[in-house]
């Protein structure tokens, strides 16, 4: 099992390490989203603070007199800030679910991906996901309506009257158990669900979402395991960038370009790890599909018009598991277990490589 | 010998108590004159107290007293209807959880004398409510005469509440404060500037604390013998009674109420500094790090209050840790007994529970020997008190770390206080009026915040060794006699003048006025630098010399008038200070020279701490950019991780 989510996890490091210039696109956006909010903020500050001498002392640290006496004589404009970020963080949302069909079409792919078939992932799948998106989130309604049912029950039982503080703790840790555990488990799913649509070419949602659900449950350790490892490494970098936010206090030019320099690596290597995950899912999901594909040597390209050799003559061992339709054969295309025709696949020379199931 | 007996005969007939009570202090402290010997009984099962009280009383005025008036506290807690209750604003439903309580007098009578049960009349002498049950007037047929004693026996028994303000139990911890029948304060003629003196006994509400004459306390207290005791006093004797209960004996001295609490729970952690024994009841779970917190405050508490303002005289301090259930009974004070206030959990960088502990040990001073009225004044407690709270945490902890120094937040405590005053509607309501007459929030607001940021201004203008000076020669002179503001403010105008001359007129009345009893705000700004470049061409032929016309305006925003210095700097280096008696509305600055001016402060020592607005103090005509760009950048990133960690489809 371990072998599995490494190996899942190194494809997908080897995925997300050949699109880099992705990971500079989600980067980028991420830059130009926050440098916005940041320049009005830095305008919003400077409007109320710009010739006084207050906001110097603010260089050498933090101080509580000079925030609290901005924030209350300005008590409107950070609050339009921090609503604009709420917005953002929702665009965001949508942003990243149209970039997702991207990430993991191109994880399927052995090619070097390109900006345009990065787009052209994400605009294929995006209202596919959008769909996946409601499901989900009627499936969370429902999960919270049933475990908010239950977290009383599971508070008293834990915390016994939480007299103590470690009591309390204790009951609200298992709450949040609780809801984490399954909650993670139904983003697991949404999250296969994706890759199971863009791997299928799955147009029904619920299917896909079905099949998203019978995969993580039955390979709940090699899925949950994989999650584990994405968070933490993701863990580990937030907590280096917070780590650097409290530890350094740039005070000067140099100090504070260096400091930015260091905290935008930190949100790369964030951006990077994402991409990571999400194509260590797709990674995991190919290598652990019940079915087995059949290993196929294609030597050139069929060109549409051309005629192919009779199926009869492709050696036994090449065969495909599944049932070529008498019409298929007829016009003599073969298709691969993706259902996908040859001529949507460029290249001279492809060979698909299957595993047999056991 | 001869000398010592006749000492000794002369003070048993000024005050036969004396000699009696000889058990702590030889010479008495105050003028003990509500003297209580109680016997106690805890009804552990129905949360009950059976007690007999015997009241020895002495009217040290020259008047005729023709009644006694009681404050019955926990009346506050019998329903919805308590002047408490309605004031308070908070739900609170008798269930399973939330039980009423109250206190009824079963007998009075005064000894030798007349039987006053039947004479028990509920009066209401700050508002209408006549549900309000927590004062009661006994009128007595024969009238206590002038430096007369009365003693009254009274019988009572009282329902605990569950812990809704400071008092009750919640399942086995007991805190047990305002459950006696106390007597009112009876004030003289020349205090009250009346021809007759009047008993000062009010109904107990949401925002007021308490008041009453210093005595001796003898109480009794029988509890299951599975319970650890503290206590107002010393312990003087413990028994075991044959029904499993125990019985102990506490006696205090000059002080001014009796409160004690119960737990078969606690843990006790003894300690000592000098000559007073440190004793803290806490939870078992919060021995180790959080007790040592505790005593460590408490140490550096006795430590800076020894040092500043005079002797701790009680051999004792109880320490009183409630458990996490019981937290409204926190952060409260009682003679020699304070209730503290920890979270087990929270980082040792955050440091409530050393707040709690030395705000509360600061009230032993002001609470509880100088013994202000706090229902009218309470500014003359809190304020003094978290002025002092503040100024000892920044010493220790650092002035801008010493309430939070976490994840690069740091606070200090004197900041926070400012804020807390500065913020909402500084302008809501004077200092100096009677507690219950705030509004929500208010009573916090201006009692203890508005308080403090006006005495810390205070001795930043006047520089703390005066401050030191005034606030010890009121804590001597006044201790144990209840001061008004006008004592303190008289000590104020006799020091400093003395001291510093006219430099702030033949009193301060003009500053303690502005801020005690009216609702202006401070509020002085630095409103604009203008550089005008003068031709002097014509001048001077020979080298055209540069000139520069530079005009400082600085305005009164608020409507507080008080002198303030302007630091006028040059391009040169020069600088220049200018005084303003900041009366005006605005005041213009104007230089002629060869250099012109870059910045201005207004106060540039940062002496107006009342000022609710430091940020518009100061203008320069350079400004950096970066301390804007350090904090934009810091902004973007902290967006950047919100944009990547929160993505939930």
């Amino acid at each position: 099992m371990y072998m599995r989510i490494f190996r899942a996890f190194g494809e997908g490091v080897r995925s997300a390490n050949r699109s880099l210039t992705i990971i500079w696109v989600l980067y980028g956006l991420n830059l130009i989203i926050a440098g916005v909010i940041a320049l009005l903020f830095r305008s919003t500050l400077f409007s109320a603070l710009g010739s006084s001498l207050a906001f110097e002392q603010m260089l050498a640290g933090f101080d509580y007199s000079v925030y609290t006496d901005f924030l209350i004589k300005n008590p409107g404009k950070l609050n339009i800030i921090f609503q604009l970020v709420v917005w953002f963080v929702v665009i965001n949302n949508f942003i990243s679910l149209f970039f997702d069909g991207g990430i993991i079409a191109n994880a399927q792919s052995t090619e070097k991906p390109t900006l345009k078939s990065f787009f052209a992932g994400c605009g294929e799948f995006i209202l596919r996901f959008l769909v996946l998106f409601i499901v989900f989130l009627i499936v969370a309604i429902v999960l919270i309506f049933i475990l908010g049912i239950l977290s009383s029950t599971i508070y008293q039982s834990v915390a016994n009257d939480g007299a103590t503080e470690i009591q309390a703790l204790s009951g609200a840790g298992a709450v949040m158990a609780v809801f984490i555990i399954p909650f993670t488990i139904l983003i697991l799913i949404n999250d296969y669900a994706r890759v199971i649509t863009v791997a299928n070419e799955e147009k029904k949602i619920l299917r896909a979402f079905w099949h998203g659900t019978v995969f993580v449950l039955k390979k709940i350790l090699s899925t949950y395991g994989l999650f584990l490892l994405c968070l933490l490494l993701t863990l580990i970098l937030i907590a280096t960038w917070l780590v650097l936010s409290i530890k350094f206090t740039p005070n000067t030019t140099f100090t504070i370009v260096g400091f930015f320099v260091l905290q935008q690596v930190v949100v790369f290597a964030r951006a990077w790890m994402r991409v990571v995950s999400v194509s260590s899912q797709m990674k995991l999901y190919i290598n652990m599909k019940s079915k087995v594909e059949e290993e196929v040597q294609i030597i050139s390209t069929v060109p549409k018009s051309s005629t192919l050799p009779p199926i009869e003559t492709i050696p036994e061992s090449n065969k495909l598991i599944e049932e070529v339709s008498e019409e298929k054969k007829k016009t003599a295309r073969i298709y691969i277990k993706r259902k996908r025709p040859i001529s949507r696949i460029r290249g001279t020379q492809i060979k698909r490589i299957a595993k047999r199931k056991g | 010998m001869k000398r010592i007996t006749s000492a000794i005969m002369i003070l048993y007939f000024i005050n036969p108590e004396a000699i009696s009570q000889h058990k702590i202090f030889p010479i008495p402290l105050s003028p003990r004159i509500a003297n209580y010997n109680i016997s106690v009984t805890l009804d552990a099962q129905k949360k009950m107290l059976q007690g007999k009280e015997t009241l020895i009383w002495k009217n040290v005025t020259r008047d005729r007293i023709r009644e006694l008036q009681f404050h019955l506290y926990l009346n506050a807690f019998k329903d919805r209807e308590s002047t408490f209750m309605k004031e308070s604003h908070r739900t609170y439903d008798d269930s399973e959880e939330n039980k009423w309580g109250w206190i009824r007098i079963k007998a009075m009578s005064i000894r030798g004398g007349e039987n006053l049960t039947d004479k028990i009349e509920f009066i209401h002498p700050d508002d209408d409510n006549l549900q309000d049950h927590t004062v009661i007037r006994v009128p007595l047929k024969k009238p206590i005469k002038k430096r007369k004693t009365v003693t009254v026996d009274i019988e009572f028994e009282a329902q605990l509440p569950t812990i809704f303000s400071r008092t009750g139990y919640y399942k086995d911890f007991y805190m047990i404060a305002q459950w006696f029948p106390k007597i009112g304060v009876y004030e003289a003629a020349d205090r009250v500037n009346s021809k007759k003196g009047t008993w000062n006994c009010h109904q107990f509400h949401s925002n007021t604390e308490f008041y009453a004459d210093y005595g001796v306390y003898d109480v009794d207290i029988t509890v299951p013998q599975n319970y650890t005791v503290g206590a107002v006093g010393i312990l003087e004797e413990e028994q075991k009674n044959k029904d499993s209960t125990k019985t102990l004996k506490f006696h205090a001295e000059d002080v001014h109420d009796f409160s004690w609490t119960a737990s078969p729970d606690f843990t006790v952690v003894e300690d000592r500094w000098n000559n007073v024994k440190i004793r803290l009841l806490t939870q078992p779970y919060k021995v180790g790090n959080i007790s040592d917190r505790h005593i460590q405050s408490a140490k550096v508490a006795l430590r800076y209050f020894h040092d500043l303002i005079g002797e701790y005289p009680y051999p004792n301090l109880t320490i009183v840790d409630p458990p996490l259930k019981a937290i409204n009974a926190s952060g409260m004070e009682y003679p020699t007994l304070i209730t503290t206030m920890s979270i087990w959990g929270v980082p040792d960088n955050i440091k409530l529970d050393e707040l709690v502990t030395i705000h509360e040990f600061g009230h032993q001073y002001w609470y509880g020997m100088v013994g202000n009225n706090e229902f009218e004044e309470a500014w003359l407690d809190e304020g003094i008190t978290q002025y002092y709270e503040t100024r000892i945490m920044d010493a220790e902890y650092g002035q801008k770390t010493s309430f939070a120094d976490c994840f690069g937040i740091q606070v200090g405590d004197f900041q926070m206080a400012r804020s807390d005053y500065i913020s909402g509607n500084p302008k809501l309501a004077p200092i100096l009026q009677p507690a219950w007459k705030y509004n929500a929030g208010g009573y916090a607001k201006f009692t203890y915040a508005k308080s403090t940021t006006m005495l810390t201004t205070f001795e930043r203008m006047v520089g703390r060794n005066i401050m030191d000076t005034i606030m010890q020669t009121f804590f001597e002179r006044w201790k144990f006699k209840h001061p008004t503001t006008k004592d303190f403010m008289n000590i104020v105008n006799d020091i400093v003048p003395a001291k510093l001359g006219l430099k702030y007129g033949k009193n301060l009345d003009w500053y303690f006025d502005q801020i005690l009893s009216g609702t202006d705000i401070c509020d002085y700004e630095l409103t604009r630098i203008s550089i005008f470049d003068v031709d002097t061409s014509k001048e001077k032929r020979e080298e055209v010399k540069r000139k520069f016309n530079s005009r400082v305006l600085v305005s009164r925003l608020g409507e507080m008038k008080v002198p303030v210095e302007i630091l006028m700097k040059f391009d040169d280096g020069k600088e220049i200070r200018e005084k303003w008696d900041g009366q005006a509305r605005f005041k213009l600055f104007e230089y002629s020279d060869s250099s012109k001016v870059i910045s201005a402060i207004v106060d540039p020592e940062n002496i107006l701490a009342i000022d609710i607005n430091n940020n518009n103090n100061s203008k320069t005509l350079e400004p950096s950019s970066l301390p804007f760009w350090k904090y934009t950048i810091q902004f973007m990133t902290f967006v950047q991780s919100i944009l990547q960690s929160v993505v939930l489809f």
